[in-house]
């Protein structure tokens, strides 16, 4: 059955009011879901199976589908709002979404997020569409070498997020890093510097780091000054709550290229939102034509990632439904309930059962379509939400930090990481240490390390086997050349640094 | 000020780092079986690079001139507005210990009067109904909506 | 009078939140409000020490499915997953419940084997309480389709021929396929890479990709593949053929000694002390489930070898297999409780 046929068919399927409620069902919680921090769609997917395996399998999964694409666009919601990443992919969007709130452009940094979420997203599920044979052969063929030269490039961007001291970057990242080896090591079945306490054998909670360092870190900052009056100027005419013209002119090149990147990194097995969310941000930093606003307020810095970690939903879905290989922890929950259907995903699945797959599909551009309109609207009604005054508000956020981080493993562990992260992310604010770089190494590290160590046991210690596969050798001349052009600018950086000294 | 804490960072850093180097060069393997690199590799050498850094912070500030230093950006560091967001911690941290104890709801109430009306030095009826209603409004959508176990304390809920 | 309406204010809401939290204790987990009146336990929890989708929470949920579907249980009991240190977080957690009767966990030998490599463990799988042993699930060895080798014989004959070269890859150096490659490894003399994954997906392309030559798994991890005929099946780790595979040798029938190796089993246990009726309750339940037609079936397709044994044998086979696994990880230098 070809691509055009299954989805003609996928969508005579998929627009029975049984199937569209649900969907709609799915994105409404799904949008509720990824707005409340901690709970995330694996969760909330696994909490509603019992429920949705008493439905027909296509309605089931169209269901789950939904609360996948929906907590993508709640996520952005509070990153904007509060800096609090309601979604581990939309710790990114906290950067400059939350700064443009405070410069009053909150409606249109939400407004820009669900447009570029749309656009991204649609994208996205063209690609899985018509491309998912080729992009299953890529997924195959990306092996620990080339995962580990994905790695050093993305490492290699996050300096790219140091902002002023290139030095306090630096540190801020190796302490990610180093942060990221604390758990059980994976090859050995060792502990790392856990002290014998079961809560770190796994590894510290990672939404207990971003909501600590973003959003609890902020509040502290911000209560440094009495908090009668409001922290955010909020305009009240409609014109001002949407994005413009110009914003979705500015904003063309970061949705493309979110797009496209968000889905190719998205088919790779592991990689994930927030990887691909990150690496959208930088490249589009490279390319912007404003480089200098990102960090402060750039529309673009909301447009790239938002379309990145929402075009990867679709990538995700690759390997999932071709292979039977999950592409991420909530591609795995999926799979759980495929199996639990008696669907066994495997790459007989498109073969076996078009008539659940291409449902699914089909599906995933009306949610899409359904979300946008859901949130579009919703714009200005959440922008107004910082009218409210922060002595109410900031309590509420330090609640909800807390309850939604108690909520991912139930462990009052986590809660305690919380608050010294919290601690941590004050700290480093107040003596300009950027806490971008150290999250987003902590994310990066654990698979930087285990794709390196595997290809040194792959390949003996030699490591020659990275030039002698065409994808890592490309991917490792692209860091070189990042490499090169990022030294040259610092160099000319700091030269402007020291002759200022010599005046 | 700018330059003393500088330094400090600098001397902090790299004492963590070392210790963590000396813990991961004791305790685990360095090379594995057939000389793959071994847990202890990757924290020894990002330790390493930690330790270098943290000196050459400290240091830079140490033997920079003044004047360098005056086009670098200051530090915000006053006394009293520390004192504020140390204290908006202290009170989250109470409600955080005492939430085994007494459960969701009740921690969380003491925790806002804690802020709202300890720290902000608010007044009023308003600001009593604020300090309610939040914990509640939680409970009900996490805990009830949503079914996620929230702590319960001797109190149940 | 400000201060008396805010008073006022202040107790009336208080109460309510009281009354409302009182209310709401019956919905929320504490423990100490399910009925212990001897009846049927009513609000059981089975826990499993994977995330959601993993190997042993899809098999957890479908033998409660089964077990809903036979009317041996009256509704389908929740999951929850503890995936944190491996199922040492959740021992732990059915250690917090002990004395009750509302926490099943189905544990594999995992459970045996993390806290005997870990230092200072202070939950095992001897503080629980057992209630029955329900099924073996022998690994099997899978290769790429197409690949010059058709049995664990071959494997081993090419890796002594070239020690140090060939490539085995499974999971955590700890994990059951790890500890029988080394056993096998140890046994005949040969040497072979092992090269970890997290996750069996990526063990899988790994395989397709030509970086691994086999890997070991339940038939269930590589039965779409193998019907896909993208991977072939080429030894089954255990004496007896396995159905969803009628072509793969089995490890006996090439000389290989099967007892040695760690056997993958899967079993029910309870937190520690829990009441007798209780378990009771839970074994005849299962018992049931597992003499009908559905787990049969369940069974065949995934390379499942039914073996119930009720509470007290597998207690006894939790031991025996304790210290076989301790012996084996004693001699690999793995065992670090001791």
């Amino acid at each position: 059955m070809d691509a055009f046929s299954g989805l003609a068919d996928g969508f005579a399927t998929a627009v029975t009011p049984t199937n569209l409620l649900w969907l709609m069902i799915g994105c409404l919680l799904g949008t509720l879901v990824g707005i409340l921090p901690g709970l995330g769609p694996p969760a909330t997917i696994a909490i509603l199976l019992p429920l949705a395996t008493n439905l027909e399998p296509a309605t089931g999964l169209i269901m789950m589908a939904g609360i996948y694409y929906g907590a993508k666009y709640g996520g952005s919601t509070t990153s904007i709002l509060l800096n609090i990443p309601g979604e581990s992919s939309s710790v990114v969007t906290c950067l400059d979404g939350y700064e443009m709130a405070k410069k009053g452009r909150a409606g249109p940094a939400l407004g820009m997020a669900a447009i570029a979420s749309f656009i991204a997203g649609t994208v996205g599920v063209i690609g899985l569409t018509f491309l998912a044979p080729v992009v299953a052969n890529l997924a195959v063929s990306f092996g620990p070498p080339e995962y580990s030269a994905l790695m050093v490039f993305a490492l290699l961007l996050v300096i790219m997020l140091a902002g002023e001291s290139l030095l306090k970057g630096f540190i801020s990242m190796l302490l990610g890093l180093l942060l990221a080896t604390i758990g059980t090591d994976l090859f050995t079945g060792e502990q790392r510097f856990t002290g014998g306490r079961i809560e770190l054998a796994g590894g510290f909670e990672f939404i207990a780091i971003s909501i600590g360092l973003f959003a609890i870190g902020e509040v502290l900052v911000n209560v440094e000054q009495r908090t009668g009056r409001q922290i955010f100027k909020v305009p009240s005419k409609l014109r001002e709550l949407l994005p413009t013209v110009k914003d979705l002119k500015d904003s063309r090149v970061a949705i493309a290229q979110g797009s496209v990147l968000g889905f190719f990194i998205g088919c790779l097995p592991g990689a994930g939102a927030t990887v691909a969310s990150f690496i959208s941000y930088t490249v589009q930093k490279r390319v912007s034509k404003h480089p200098e606003e990102f960090g402060k307020g750039s529309i673009e810095g909301v447009a790239a990632p938002e379309a990145a970690n929402n075009s990867e939903t679709g990538g995700a879905m690759i390997p999932l439904l071709t292979l039977g290989i999950p592409g991420s922890s909530t591609g795995a929950v999926l799979l759980g309930a495929l199996v639990l259907y008696g669907l066994n995903p495997g790459p007989l699945l498109f073969t076996d059962h078009p008539e659940v797959v291409w449902p699914i599909i089909a599906s995933m551009y009306l949610g899409n379509v359904a979300l946008l309109v859901m949130n579009l609207p919703m714009v200005p009604l959440f922008a107004k939400l910082l009218n409210v005054p922060y002595w109410v508000m900031y309590p509420g956020i330090l609640l909800i930090a807390v309850v939604g981080t108690y909520s991912v493993n139930f462990s009052m562990f986590d809660v305690w990481v919380l608050l010294a992260f919290g601690l941590l992310g004050y700290v480093m604010k107040k003596i300009g240490m950027p806490p971008a770089p150290l999250l987003l190494a902590f994310v990066l590290g654990p698979i930087a390390e285990n794709a390196v160590r595997q290809t040194l046991i792959l390949s003996d210690n030699n490591p020659v086997i990275y030039l002698q596969r065409p994808i890592s050798a490309t991917l490792l001349v692209l860091a070189v050349l990042l490499l090169a052009s990022l030294t040259l600018g610092q160099s000319r950086h700091l030269r402007r640094q020291v002759l200022e000294i010599d005046d | 000020m700018t330059r003393v804490v500088h330094i400090a960072l600098g001397v902090v850093v790299a004492l963590i780092a070392a210790v963590t180097l000396a813990q991961a060069l004791t305790g685990l393997a360095f090379l594995g079986a057939s000389g793959e690199p071994g847990p202890a590799l990757f924290p020894a050498i990002l330790s390493g690079a930690l330790i270098v850094l943290g000196l050459s912070l400290a240091l830079g500030y140490l033997i920079w001139p003044k004047a360098r230093l005056a086009n670098r950006e200051k530090l915000n560091l006053s006394r009293p507005e520390m004192g504020r967001a140390g204290g908006v911690w202290l009170s989250l941290a109470a409600g955080v210990a005492l939430m085994p104890a007494l459960g969701f709801l009740l921690s969380s109430i003491l925790m806002l009067a804690l802020l709202v009306l300890g720290m902000e030095r608010l007044r009023g009826y308003r600001p009593v109904v604020a300090l309610l209603a939040l914990p509640i409004g939680i409970y009900v959508v996490f805990a009830v909506l949503l079914d996620v176990r929230l702590p319960t304390g001797i109190f149940g809920a | 009078m400000q201060r008396r309406l805010t008073l006022t204010t202040l107790i009336v809401v208080s109460a309510l939140s009281l009354a409302a939290c009182g209310s709401g204790s019956d919905t929320a987990e504490d423990g100490t409000t399910d009925g212990t009146t001897g009846g049927a336990p009513s609000r059981t929890e089975v826990v499993t020490h994977n995330a959601v989708g993993g190997g042993s929470d899809v098999f957890t949920r479908q033998l409660i499915k089964l077990m809903k579907e036979s009317d041996n249980i009256d509704r389908l009991w929740p999951v929850r997953n503890i995936p944190a240190g491996d199922a040492i977080g959740a021992m732990s957690f059915l250690k917090e419940k002990s004395g009750e009767e509302n926490y099943i966990a189905q544990m594999t030998p995992t459970w045996l084997v993390t806290p005997m490599t870990v230092q200072n463990s202070n939950v095992t799988v001897a503080d629980m309480t057992p209630i029955a042993g329900l099924a073996s699930e022998p690994q099997v060895v899978a290769v790429k389709a197409g690949s010059p080798l058709k049995s664990m014989n071959d494997f081993i004959a090419a890796a002594q021929a070239d020690p140090g070269k060939l490539v085995q890859t499974g999971g955590s150096g700890t994990a059951t396929d790890a500890l029988t490659g080394l056993a096998l490894q140890k046994s005949t003399g040969a040497k072979w890479k092992f090269l970890s994954f997290e996750d069996t997906g990526s063990r899988i392309t790994a395989v397709l990709r030509g970086d691994a030559d086999i890997v070991m798994g339940s038939a269930g991890d590589f039965s779409e593949q193998v019907r896909a005929g993208k991977m072939e099946v080429i030894t089954i780790l255990g004496s007896e053929k396995l159905a969803v595979f009628p072509d793969a040798p089995t490890a006996l029938e090439q000389d290989i000694d099967v007892e040695s190796l760690p056997l993958q089993f899967r079993g029910i246990i309870g937190a520690p002390d829990m009441p007798e009726d209780a378990v009771a309750y839970y074994q005849e339940a299962l018992e049931k489930t597992l003499a009908t037609d559905g787990w049969a079936e369940y069974a065949e397709s995934e390379g499942l070898v039914t073996d119930f044994r009720d509470n007290a044998a597998f207690g006894t086979y939790l031991e025996e297999r304790t210290e076989v696994l301790g012996g084996l990880l004693e001699d690999l230098g793995l065992r670090k409780d001791q």
